[in-house]
């Protein structure tokens, strides 16, 4: 996904990406169409639809749009490597991110990548000075790279597998380790570590159950897990609702163990350690 | 061609059309058939296979068809925002053309309009494309359209909840609106005017009552719902998800706080459900490749399942109830007959 504001060179790196030679076939989702005619790449138009699903859920606000295309891209007998979606300079780049988690056909069939968000250097400090909407933060983790016209290595942007928990967990060994920080008292996390294997048939109702009737309290959860007849650990994560499991490495020279993090408010670790348990072999 | 099935199924004849099927259906009488594909291609086929003629071809794909309900006359559509009706005999008559794609189309019970959703806009036209009506700019792109039992009211899916419009009349704005923060996906409105369904993202299931708008909502799907029907009566709305049909009662005050009948048999998700007209059988496709017949009034494991060895995209039973038509995600419809 490639965002940026108006001006900023989205459409340079864009054509950039295409032009090289990487064999690969990609389609491009953009909000108009754009004067780029790239052999191998498919351009779609998009009308942003923002929906807001779950009673309004602000993590479960998806773009209707990409669900119907995405969806229709899915079913052709003619396969694509890849989707690069760019927003319109105001579009909110959270609802494309949801939308991958929130439909489970695109989540079984594709996966976010990257969000790349190209910055004009010259213009930039003035824009960090203006004054904020409430809840907008300009501070951010994300990698940066310098450019120009787009001159840059494509791995460094394209299949870095930024959304991956297992780099995630690479990058950072304190992945399972609440570090957030948090102004609010009443957030508390949750640690639960236990040995045994997990009954994947139990740990589904369970995990979803807890997650839909109190998402509203777990901001985080996140976790490996042993499931039983299972070679490779089992990784989870969940931002309220969202959420997203998949099997990951094989097990190493290392305890087979289960290890689990909630973060929220109003999180009884009594009543979560017990059912936890009740999901074990 | 035939080949008998273990399950007292025969398949009759296959047909390849290139691409995922995205609509298969029968005339009203069950004389012809007609396909869409993504490939482009939409195509007229007789009772026994035999190719009839094929429509021009939809560039980037079709991607809804609808038979008259009262005559072979045939509308089809797809990306290329162009609406096409066929009938024998007679030149192809565009009915309208958008921007946009088409996705949703459905005629009317007595066969007097048909409606398109394109893009954000609601058409419906007459048969001859002499009259026709366009309600632009709904909050979103029209998913699905259905019809009120009287032909009077037409349904849009889109954003924000269904809207109503009479074409009878020159309003512009709806006639009845159900709000509602959600997308619904499939629209079915019951035969006896009293229920409309709506089949949701959020993996629910949204009732209203018609006309006093008052709703109730079905959660809990493991999967966004797009495979919904009810029976001829009205008496139950089938739900296809993933690993499971159910069956909700509507007798009485409705299934409101009730549990439903629980068909099982397969382990994929639903791609399409339809009731046979007058036999008690429901049949449903999965994306594990089984058709799944079922005799729900009796037992809720199947009568009948055959591995179609693709996803079934969509299905539909014969007028008679003796045949139905399956459509899959690899190109191929094919007819089977109950034995």
């Amino acid at each position: 996904m490639i965002t940026g504001f108006l001006g900023s060179g989205k459409t340079t790196l864009l054509n950039r990406i295409l032009t090289e030679q990487h064999g690969k076939r990609i389609v491009v989702i953009e909000n108009e169409f754009g004067e780029i005619g790239i052999d191998d790449a498919l351009v779609i138009d998009a009308d942003e639809e923002i929906f807001e699903m779950n009673n309004g859920c602000i993590c479960c606000t998806v773009r209707g749009d990409l669900i119907r295309i995405l969806g229709n891209l899915m079913r052709r007998r003619d396969r694509f490597n890849a989707v690069i979606v760019e927003t319109t300079d105001l579009a909110d780049p959270a609802p494309v991110a949801q939308t991958f988690f929130v439909d489970e056909e695109i989540n079984a069939q594709l996966a976010l990548d990257a969000i790349v968000t190209v910055v004009d250097a010259r213009r930039v400090l003035t824009h960090l000075d203006e004054e904020r909407t409430e809840g907008v933060e300009n501070e951010t983790l994300a990698r940066m790279l310098r450019a120009e016209f787009a001159a840059i290595d494509l791995d460094e942007i394209l299949g870095v597998g930024a959304f991956d928990l297992d780099r995630a967990l690479e990058l950072d060994p304190a992945f399972l380790v609440d570090s957030d920080h948090q102004h609010d008292q009443s957030v508390t996390s949750v640690a639960i570590e236990m040995a045994g294997e997990v009954d994947l048939q139990r740990l589904d109702p369970w995990l979803g159950e807890f997650l839909s009737t109190q998402a509203v309290d777990v901001f985080r959860s996140k976790g490996i897990l042993t499931i039983r007849g299972e070679e490779r650990r089992f990784v989870f994560q969940a931002v309220h609702m969202l959420f997203d499991s998949r099997p990951n490495r094989p097990w190493r020279d290392e305890p087979r163990t289960n290890r689990l993090v909630f973060i929220g408010r109003n999180l009884d670790r009594d009543a979560l350690t017990r059912s936890f348990a009740a999901c074990l072999a | 061609m035939s080949s008998a099935t273990a399950s007292g199924l025969r398949s009759a004849w296959t047909l390849d059309l290139d691409d995922y099927i995205t609509a298969a259906r029968w005339s009203f009488d069950g004389g012809l058939v007609a396909a869409a594909s993504l490939s482009g291609r939409a195509a007229v086929v007789s009772g026994n296979g035999a190719l009839v003629t094929d429509l021009p071809t939809l560039s980037m794909g079709a991607l809804a068809l609808d038979w008259s309900p009262r005559s072979q006359r045939l509308a089809v559509a797809g990306q290329d925002g162009v609406v096409r009706i066929w009938e024998p005999g007679e030149p192809v008559v565009v009915a309208a053309q958008e921007p946009a794609w088409v996705e949703a189309l459905a005629w009317s019970p007595n066969g007097a309009w048909l409606a398109a959703g394109a893009g954000r806009t609601l058409i419906v036209t007459t048969p001859d494309a002499g009259s026709v009506r366009d309600y632009p700019d709904l909050p979103s792109t029209v998913r699905d359209v259905a019809w009120s039992g009287d032909s009077r009211r037409v349904c849009a899916a889109t954003y924000g909840g269904p809207q109503w419009f009479e074409p009878g009349r020159t309003a512009d704005a709806p006639a009845s609106h159900f709000p509602w923060k959600g997308s619904q996906l499939r629209l079915a409105a019951a035969p006896n005017g009293k229920w409309l369904a709506a089949g949701s993202q959020d993996r629910s299931v949204h009732i209203w009552r018609l006309w006093s708008g008052d709703d109730f909502q079905m959660t809990g799907y493991p999967t966004k719902i797009e495979a919904i029907a009810w029976s001829p009566s009205s008496r139950f709305l089938a739900v296809g998800s993933a690993g499971d049909v159910t069956m909700w009662d509507f007798a009485g005050r409705g299934p409101h706080g009730t549990t439903p009948r629980v068909l099982e048999g397969f382990s994929g998700k639903v791609g399409a459900i339809a009731y046979a007209r007058g036999a008690p059988r429901l049949a449903a496709v999965t994306d594990d490749a089984l058709l799944v017949i079922w005799a729900p009034d009796r037992s809720t494991t199947p009568i009948a399942t055959v591995d179609r060895g693709a996803a079934g995209s969509t299905l539909a039973w014969h007028p008679s109830d003796d045949a139905v038509l399956v459509g899959t995600a690899n190109g191929t419809i094919t007819r089977f007959d109950l034995g």
